[in-house]
């Protein structure tokens, strides 16, 4: 058995993006959004994470950028994600493990 | 003045949010037949036992509208591609790490094929799903699967320019002995139900253990210099965020609508986490600790991270409410992180002369790093890699018992001693097991298994040539020469590591 | 096919030309050709299934079948 098993453990919510200035400025918007992100970086890469649930905006990715961005242009560089992609629209994403449990708990009870 | 007439559904569509708005180019694109019965549009044996009612359910976070892929896609191509350019006009190979570049001549010659046949397997499952947001889903996976397989061919072209050992690769996945594991477990995934497959790539494969072979080895492969091959990856992989959001909805899915489909969804995790691993952990593991001359992260460091944490712990702690339990063989693999690396480059060391890369011996900075990564290596293989320096002759051709089910050679072992199971007697013929794992998947599925003939059966019957060099030329392997040991005749690497 | 066993190497190396109707002794020969060992046959020990193989019998009187895994310890 593993420490995953044991109760309370929390699973990382992850982005694993490629390494540019967008990567740079999603990381720069995830920080804002989600103060415990943590961010990562490797060869080429660049890995944001928090414990169970990580959100960003468009809008500050836009900020950061100088220029307008939407999720579309996630798509081109997101290597990988842990975690449930519970909002990707024009607004913002949300990435979590949790609120989709509590989502899921309210639907059944 | 006049005003624009107002048209019924205007205002409706422009306040419609794109849940709604796929839902009008997708599910509502399709209909109920009523000319013929939906058991023969949907074939209820497909479903392999899995209970499901209703399919709307199933939702795809992505949402692409197909003019949106294209041009997301377009945009990925574009990247890749300039990569490729710049990385023949400035002559990246050249750059490159000399034992990295004998690892890629290994997964590049092997990678292609597995993509191009999952190809069509999507298609079939956008055919036969019953669930509407599942086929475009599958559609776009499926032409991802063969952008895949076309730039794999791509970096085989590319290499191939100005390296050997990359020329024979058709041959080499049909015949070698280290391609048969593969090409096995991908046979049998392409054999499965819609279901079972989806399970097996879209969960295990893609979320499970693509991370480690498609976003940490890339990180380790820049680390060497090769950028082309790491962004292949990488890009790759960007692919299959949107098959893995596929397999996660379709998992959480299937377990919320019935608990009867919880043991079958278990034995599907259990069965394909440890098939998977005995491919893509075991070829993996040999790239971070030993062809990286630069080390990133050990295989140790890479599946408890990627895997252990990121999958298992995600998969467990998202699905345990519905009773889902880590996989079955876990243990086994856990076990195994000190050792798999180190056990397969000493078995693959002694077959150097059989191979279309070069091996070699880990120098004395290699040591000290595989000894503070793995504390137990020279316990484990210390003594083989002395002998090995101090001259001894450590080949080894002759035939060894192959798993009937993984066709890999049984070099494995626990704190009990040898894995081997065998030799296992079935209707008449005798089947031998790298582990019990590979045993008891086998006999859930004897009739699957039972008729296959590994490389020692296929050398036993005699058909495969006597003469060594006409062997190797069956294997895929025309020029001796490819194999040996990279830092010939002293086995020492004296020089600074580059280029050919 | 018969395969032989070592304490310290994995896999099993297979022993071509031996069969149930092998005597002990030859299988010592073997062994030393398989493992590429100079030296003498009798400082190879061999069992199956836990009893120690004696010179002067066949493996088949041990209960050994075409299909098996013979331990062997090379006293180097």
């Amino acid at each position: 058995m593993t420490d995953t098993a044991s109760p309370g453990f929390v699973a990382q919510a992850r982005l694993e993006l490629m390494g540019g200035e967008d990567a740079d400025a999603i990381a720069e918007a995830v920080v804002k959004s989600t103060p415990n992100a943590t961010v990562e970086v490797l060869p080429g890469q660049l890995n944001i994470s928090a414990p169970g649930k990580l959100e960003f905006e468009c809008a500050d990715v836009s900020d950061a950028l100088g220029r307008p961005w939407d999720t579309r242009e996630l798509q081109v560089i997101l290597a990988n994600y842990a975690g449930y992609i519970v909002r990707m629209d024009e607004v913002g994403v949300t990435l979590s493990w949790i609120e989709d449990q509590n989502a899921q708990a309210s639907t059944e009870g | 003045m006049s005003t624009r007439p107002s048209r019924v559904g205007v205002q409706e569509a422009t306040q419609q949010n794109i849940k709604d708005q796929y839902k009008d180019f997708t599910r509502d694109l399709g209909w109920e037949p009523s000319y013929v019965p939906k058991e023969e549009m949907y074939p209820p044996e497909h479903a392999e036992g899995v209970h499901f009612s209703d399919w709307d359910k199933f939702d795809d976070p992505f949402r692409l509208f197909y003019k949106d892929y294209v041009k997301v896609q377009e945009k990925k191509e574009e990247s890749l591609h300039m990569v490729f350019d710049h990385a023949a006009r400035y002559d990246y190979l050249s750059r490159v790490e000399a034992t990295w570049l004998e690892g890629m001549k290994l997964f590049a010659c092997g990678q292609g094929q597995t993509e191009y046949e999952t190809c069509k397997d999507h298609m079939a499952i956008a055919r036969y799903s019953p669930a509407p947001a599942l086929r475009a889903a599958s559609l776009y996976q499926s032409i991802d699967e063969l952008r895949h397989a076309q730039n794999y061919a791509h970096y085989l072209r590319y290499a191939n320019r100005k390296l050997p050992g990359f020329s024979g690769w058709a041959t080499l996945f049909q015949n070698h002995w280290l391609y048969q594991g593969i090409r096995h477990c991908f046979e049998d995934i392409l054999t499965a139900n819609p279901f079972e497959a989806i399970i097996a790539a879209n969960v295990v494969l893609e979320i499970g253990f693509t991370n480690l072979n498609f976003v940490a080895l890339p990180a380790v492969g820049a680390a060497n210099y090769e950028y082309a091959w790491s962004q292949l990856q990488l890009t790759t992989q960007s692919d299959e965020t949107r098959h893995m959001a596929i397999g996660q909805s379709m998992m959480r899915t299937l377990l919320e609508e019935d608990s009867r489909n919880l043991p079958i969804i278990q034995g599907w995790l259990d069965k394909w986490t440890w098939r998977l691993y005995r491919v893509d952990a075991l070829g993996g593991s040999i790239f971070f600790d030993y062809f990286a001359k630069n080390k990133v992260m050990s295989y140790k460091e890479a599946f408890q991270k990627y895997f252990v944490d990121d999958f298992i712990g995600g998969l467990v702690a998202d699905l345990g409410p519905y009773g889902i339990k880590e996989p079955a063989y876990l243990e086994y693999m856990l076990d195994d992180m000190d050792q798999l690396s180190h056990v397969v480059w000493k078995y693959l060391y002694q077959r150097k002369d059989m191979l279309w890369f070069k091996m070699f011996q880990p120098d004395d900075e290699d040591r000290e790093w595989l000894t503070e990564k793995y504390p137990e290596w020279p316990q484990l293989v210390g003594r083989f890699w002395d002998d090995v320096a101090g001259g001894r002759d450590v080949a080894n051709a002759g035939l060894v018992p192959v798993c009937n089910l993984c066709q890999v050679a049984c070099m494995f072992q626990d704190d009990q001693g040898p894995m081997i199971e065998g030799p296992v007697e079935l209707e008449g013929r005798n089947y031998w097991f790298c582990s019990r794992p590979c045993r008891e998947i086998f006999m859930n599925e004897p009739e699957k298994y039972k008729g296959a003939k590994t490389i020692v059966d296929l050398v036993l019957d005699g058909a495969m040539p006597d003469d060594p060099d006409e062997f190797l030329k069956q294997l895929g392997i025309n020029d001796p020469g490819l194999g040996g040991d990279l830092f010939a005749p002293d086995g020492v690497n004296g020089n600074n590591g580059h280029g050919h | 096919m018969i395969y032989a066993l070592v304490p310290d190497e994995l896999p099993p190396r297979a022993l071509p030309g031996v069969s149930p109707e092998s005597s002990v002794g030859d299988v010592r020969v073997a062994v030393l050709e398989a493992f590429k060992e100079p030296g003498d046959p009798g400082a190879v020990s061999l069992s199956f299934n836990g009893a120690a193989l004696d010179n002067g019998k066949s493996l088949s009187e041990y209960g050994v079948e075409p299909h098996a895994l013979v331990h062997a310890v090379l006293d180097r």
